[in-house]
């Protein structure tokens, strides 16, 4: 399975994380959200990721997340696709 | 100064961004730079695009559903002061440092480090003087960082997603994705918490300071670490405080494990400060405590080559 980065980047006024789902196509494909020869920025998709608890680092502090939401879902948000 | 980088974030065609914070020397001092400056306590007026939030106290912030309110509509970036050291001299270190900042570059940084996430076939290897590190990663890897400069509208992002990329713990089994063996020179450590951290703990954070400050007297100090743990006996006569500060029940498991990309920063960066921009200067950081139920400290080797394996 290739390796997958969930990462969230910010916090959307509703109180949900907002983030991408970044992954690496398998050698010779031509599909997937990245690709091998290209950089990060590529499929700059935008989902809104739930979570259950704050960051252990409280570099990321303060941020006004709504902090009991129960799952986590990568599923791309319309609106804030660019 | 590099105040335009800071511009960026909020678009490049916006307005300058407002910056807002509860702290009247810190008002003054952005106001003596030129820059829009506002106190929190009057910002009731018509909503700016952009805000740069500064808060120093957390006792006196709304709570997350006021705040969202509060900046109904706005980009809001927050530069957290009131988890670190957030006294005058201090606060005003670190914001000398956000003027500085190369926010393009920093982001141009992050990707560079997920590309060899998402390159890495087992994992990572840190090395630089005294610091020789593995990591071996999950194939679910949970980051907190920026891949985007500008934020979306009405996104509030933290300093700490632009100058770092943070591995943490998956957000619904609450495991860790990664796992950390080696030893590592640390050059420089900090202190922190949550605004959450309940008051009856806050005596912690007074303790922590003092701690921080004899800690600094050892550096650089090389630390081992086995399965994700910070052997026993690594601080010396600090462990015991250590683990009662940070909470006993992680018995030594980092809570963290990051790699700073505010390069831009590095010349000017003093280590007898406690400051969020220190620890993204460069390099890597590890971390034990979670900032909730104790003290966050973070332990930061500023230099070195970060490769996949």
């Amino acid at each position: 399975m290739a390796r997958r980065l969930w990462i969230e980047e910010g916090v959307a006024e509703t109180g949900e994380g907002i983030g991408r789902v970044l992954s690496l196509p398998a050698a010779g494909s031509a599909t997937g959200q990245g690709s091998r020869s290209a950089s990060a920025s590529a499929a700059p998709v935008l989902h809104r990721i739930r979570r259950q608890s704050i960051s252990s680092c409280p570099c990321l502090v303060g941020l006004p997340h709504q902090t009991d939401q129960p799952e986590a879902t990568g599923a791309p948000d319309e609106q804030l696709r660019k | 100064m590099n105040a335009s980088s800071i511009r960026a974030v909020f678009g490049e065609s916006a307005d300058p961004p407002m910056f807002v914070t509860d702290n009247d020397d810190l008002c003054d001092w952005l106001v003596s730079r030129e820059l829009d400056a506002q106190m929190f306590a009057g910002f009731d007026g018509p909503r700016p695009a952009g805000v740069v939030f500064i808060p120093t106290c957390w006792e006196d912030l709304p709570r997350p559903a006021a705040l969202r309110e509060r900046f109904r509509g706005t980009q809001v970036l927050w530069v957290p002061l009131a988890a670190f050291d957030a006294r005058p001299d201090a606060a005003i270190y670190s914001l000398d440092l956000l003027l500085r900042s190369d926010f393009g570059t920093a982001v141009a940084n992050n990707r560079v480090v997920m590309m060899k996430l998402l390159a890495a076939k087992k994992g990572m290897e840190f090395h630089s003087g005294g610091t020789h590190l593995s990591f071996t990663l999950e194939d679910d890897v949970y980051v907190n960082s920026r891949t985007r400069l500008a934020l979306a509208p009405a996104e509030h992002a933290s300093i700490g997603a632009y100058f770092e990329v943070e591995l943490g713990a998956n957000w619904v089994e609450q495991e860790e994705t990664f796992h950390v063996n080696g030893e590592m020179c640390i050059q420089g450590a900090l202190a922190s918490h949550h605004r959450e951290m309940p008051p009856e703990l806050s005596g912690k954070v007074a303790r922590a300071d003092e701690l921080l400050a004899d800690l600094r007297t050892r550096l650089p100090l090389t630390v081992r670490i086995e399965d994700s743990r910070v052997v026993p006996g690594a601080f010396g006569d600090l462990d015991s405080l250590m683990r009662e500060l940070t909470n006993p029940i992680y018995d030594g498991l980092l809570t963290e494990l990051a790699f700073g990309t505010n390069t831009s920063i590095n010349p000017h960066v003093d280590w007898s400060r406690n400051s969020q921009f220190n620890e993204g200067m460069g390099g890597v950081h590890i971390a034990l405590g979670d900032g909730l139920s104790g003290v966050h400290f973070d332990f930061v080797c500023p230099d070195g080559e970060l490769t996949p394996v």
